[in-house]
């Protein structure tokens, strides 16, 4: 599109007629199939206009009141919004608690130790033969207190 | 022109102020306007109240916001225009026109904007070219539709506008301009769609 018709448009559409604008549309075949395509959507605008004005029946300022007072009404979710603020501050709370347990039960494990059992010589000591067990059984037992005792 | 200082201003400024009599002020100026560009864009009278009520409750609910940067007119305009388009998008609202009554091209464009499975007698063509420029105007943005819609159907003047919006005159032929651009593209798109739905 040239400058011409990009300058002169409105004023061609507003029905005022510029004669540079008129020469430059004899001559250039593109420009005239770009302005017909404005010309036709400006004339279906005039679809949107309004041809019989309606009015608002009385008490339309009420029912906008009503509309407001309606919509201003928290609703049963807005008891879960929270302000930017206060969000973040519950936010590091919830963090700082989620440490705090954390290191807690870390340190806890740490310090777990086998109870009662400190040595081999203990262990075999614990170790009742009277009492019938299940061979296999005593074995895993024993190969466990004795692994853990190592690691010690 | 500083709008704050207008009589439409001075009561804006009131509003603002929390003198919910200043509001009604505003509400009862504006409303024959806000139902006709409503009503000129929808065209369900039944509608009209509720979307009108809407836009009153918006500008109640913004006008704290509201910074005189265009006249508020213009900023009415612009919520009234936008609500309509949210509601025809949910509503996707279709009407039938005689084909009779339409040109040839015309006729084209409506069945390219018409389902292929919708071709029930038509009964309006005006209804058919406001469907069909909705259409096209929801494919451009706030900002071209609103100044194509001042230009277009509120018959504002390129001067007129460069007051209201606070903008020299070549700055708005030139916006003009390249809204036209976009919506002759938006309407090439849309003809070329098969069967697309009004």
């Amino acid at each position: 599109m040239h400058d011409v018709i990009e300058n002169g448009l409105e004023e061609y559409l507003g029905g005022q007629v510029r004669r540079d604008f008129q020469a430059h549309l004899a001559e250039c075949e593109g420009c005239r199939v770009e302005v017909r395509q404005f010309e036709e959507l400006s004339g279906m605008f005039h679809a949107l206009r309004e041809p019989d004005p309606i009015q608002p029946d009385p008490g339309f300022y009420f029912r906008v009141t009503q509309k407001i007072e309606a919509q201003q009404q928290p609703s049963f979710w807005s008891i879960f919004s929270l302000d930017a603020a206060f969000g973040r501050r519950v936010a590091f709370a919830s963090l700082m608690m989620l440490a705090l347990v954390g290191s807690v039960l870390v340190s806890t494990e740490t310090g777990y130790e086998a109870p009662g059992v400190s040595g081999p010589e203990e262990a075999m000591a614990s170790h009742d033969v009277s009492i019938p067990h299940e061979s296999s059984v005593d074995r895993d037992r024993m190969l466990v207190t004795l692994a853990s005792y190592k690691q010690q | 022109m500083d709008y704050e200082n207008t009589p439409e201003g001075a009561l804006v400024r009131r509003a603002q102020g929390g003198d919910e009599s200043a509001f009604r002020e505003l509400v009862e100026k504006y409303q024959s306007k806000v139902f006709s560009i409503i009503h000129g864009i929808v065209r369900q009278k039944n509608d009209v109240e509720d979307i009108a009520q809407q836009v009153f409750a918006k500008i109640y609910f913004s006008i704290k916001n509201f910074d005189f940067r265009s006249s508020p007119i213009t900023w009415i305009y612009k919520i009234t225009v936008n609500e309509c388009f949210d509601y025809l998008r949910k509503k996707k609202v279709r009407k039938l026109v005689y084909e009779s009554d339409l040109s040839e091209d015309e006729v084209r464009r409506v069945e390219n904007t018409e389902p292929a499975t919708d071709r029930t007698p038509r009964t309006d063509v005006t209804l058919a070219r406001r469907d069909y420029m909705t259409k096209l105007l929801e494919r451009v943005s706030e900002e071209d539709r609103n100044l194509l819609m001042l230009k277009e159907v509120e018959g504002y003047s390129v001067e007129e506008l460069a007051d209201m919006l606070k903008m020299n005159e070549n700055t708005v032929k030139v916006k003009l301009f390249r809204a036209r651009q976009k919506l002759v593209k938006a309407s090439q798109r849309l003809d070329r769609l098969p069967g697309s739905v009004a």
